[in-house]
């Protein structure tokens, strides 16, 4: 930069009357503002690489691992309720126009509008946790730890369970047959009506009850089904269909490790915002000076962008 | 709260089209206002942000509900390319990096290309390995017990 440009930064920045010729924010080795605002993104760039690299291990984890057992992932994603992990993405996309916001408002200089923006965004990063918080505390509940912690016995017990009823259901359906022979081979619509009867006719075994557990798929079913086993950590009609696959464990490292190491970026940024808040309720931020704002902001949308890669592959793809 | 989770769908579908409706509200409020020109940096306006947001929910909806349906290997090219689209989005406008120093783009791009180089040569070689390789002394998990169909 020549030092025309810096005396007229210098000029520029004289308005706001510190004295020293230039802002209080530039640094001696910079010659202007902008000079030292693109270097700073630079480095937050490298930085933002380096992230990419780190989250790339995990991916590459991840992509090694269902290349050669993709079955178990086929097995494993039925225990991610995609639900919650659509209202997170929806969650975070949020914040992230909050924070592009707050980007704005730093270089305009208005402080009021940078906290808001700034705090929306926090709170949204502390929906996201807590969306995060019911999610784990169901897989701990359940046993579902990653690695060795693994609690193979809850799932085992569980498939027996599940075994035990599809077992009596195909009893029960077998007695059901003989008289309904007639009706099972008409329409498919009274096939329906053997398969799921409004109410198990008197003086069938007791295992036809179970009949209406069998067809369950709703949430009324699920708390009837602890009636038969009290004391299972999952639900039988929660688990996936099909075959468990060898080293079911592996995939809930994979899902722990990945958005474990999100989950922890998602916390170091919203200490970002909290600092960010303290220094724009300092009333630091300005046309001349955003550059932390800014560089906040871009790790914030980093974090966004894995959650996008992150969702799909764990939550939705099979 | 289950009823809303069970059509998260239209939840997602909902949202975007409040962030539409939200994107005109302030349309017409930033076209009455003089555009503001920063010292330096590129100063993004609400609108383009808001449109980006809105872009962003649609495809999310999209990518949800195309999850529904059984396309075979289909499923993981549309999750993925959807994926990159956002991505694209967010990191050209959120990011900046469509008015920024095509440097920072170079140095982003960059560290995608050796991310897939990584996971390219990763791939090359792991159909040789052992396939009960994952039995990991380390894991101290004999997975063998707990039965379980080989893949």
């Amino acid at each position: 930069m020549s030092g025309d440009a810096h005396q007229e930064q210098s000029n520029q920045q004289a308005e706001h009357g510190d004295g020293h010729g230039h802002s209080p924010y530039q640094a001696h080795h910079f010659d202007t503002m902008q000079q030292q605002f693109e270097a700073g993104k630079l480095g937050m760039w490298l930085f933002l690489a380096t992230e990419v690299l780190l989250f790339g291990g995990l991916f590459c984890f991840y992509t090694v691992t269902k290349s050669n057992n993709p079955e178990l992932f086929k097995w494993g994603h039925h225990f991610l309720d995609k639900r919650w992990g659509a209202t997170n993405t929806m969650v975070l996309l949020f914040s992230s126009l909050t924070m592009a916001l707050a980007v704005r408002e730093a270089q305009l200089g208005r402080k009021n509008r940078i906290l808001f923006y700034l705090t929306v965004t926090l709170l949204c990063g502390g929906g996201f946790m807590g969306i995060k918080y019911i999610e784990y505390s169901k897989k701990f509940h359940e046993g579902l730890f990653p690695g060795q912690h693994f609690a193979y016995e809850n799932v085992i017990d569980a498939e027996q369970v599940r075994d035990q009823q599809q077992e009596a259901d195909r009893l029960a359906l077998a007695d059901l047959a003989i008289p309904a022979a007639t009706v099972v081979s008409d329409t498919p619509k009274a096939s329906g009506q053997v398969a799921q009867p409004a109410s198990p006719p008197a003086g069938l075994s007791p295992a036809a009850g179970d009949l209406e557990h069998g067809g369950g798929n709703s949430a009324e079913h699920s708390t009837s089904g602890d009636d038969h086993a009290p004391g299972l950590a999952i639900d039988p009609s929660h688990l996936p269909p099909g075959a468990r696959p060898a080293n079911a464990h592996v995939f809930f490292s994979i899902y722990f490790c990945l958005t474990g190491l999100h989950g922890i970026h998602v916390l170091i940024g919203m200490g970002v915002m909290i600092w960010l808040m303290v220094l724009a309720q300092q009333g630091r931020f300005g046309p001349g000076y955003f550059t932390p704002v800014d560089l906040g902001g871009l790790y914030w949308h980093l974090v966004d962008l894995i959650w996008i890669y992150l969702f799909p592959l764990l939550y939705l793809v099979e | 709260m289950n009823e809303i989770l069970d059509n998260v769908d239209l939840l997602i579908l909902s949202a975007a089209f409040l962030s539409l409706f939200s994107t005109i509200f302030v349309y017409n409020k930033e076209k009455k206002q003089a555009v503001p020109h920063p010292e330096f940096g590129h100063m993004t306006g609400p609108t383009l942000l808001f449109v980006v947001l809105t872009a962003l929910l649609f495809l999310t909806w999209l990518t949800v509900a195309v999850s529904y349906v059984d396309m075979g290997g289909l499923n993981v090219v549309v999750a993925m390319g959807v994926a990159t689209v956002k991505a694209t989005l967010v990191s050209l406008y959120f990011m900046h990096l469509r008015w920024d120093r095509p440097f920072n783009s170079i140095v982003f791009v960059g560290s995608l290309l050796f991310l897939g180089v990584f996971l390219g040569f990763a791939l090359l070689d792991t159909a040789e390995y052992n396939s009960d390789l994952l039995d990991d002394p380390f894991l101290k998990i004999n997975t063998e017990q707990f039965g379980g169909e080989q893949g």
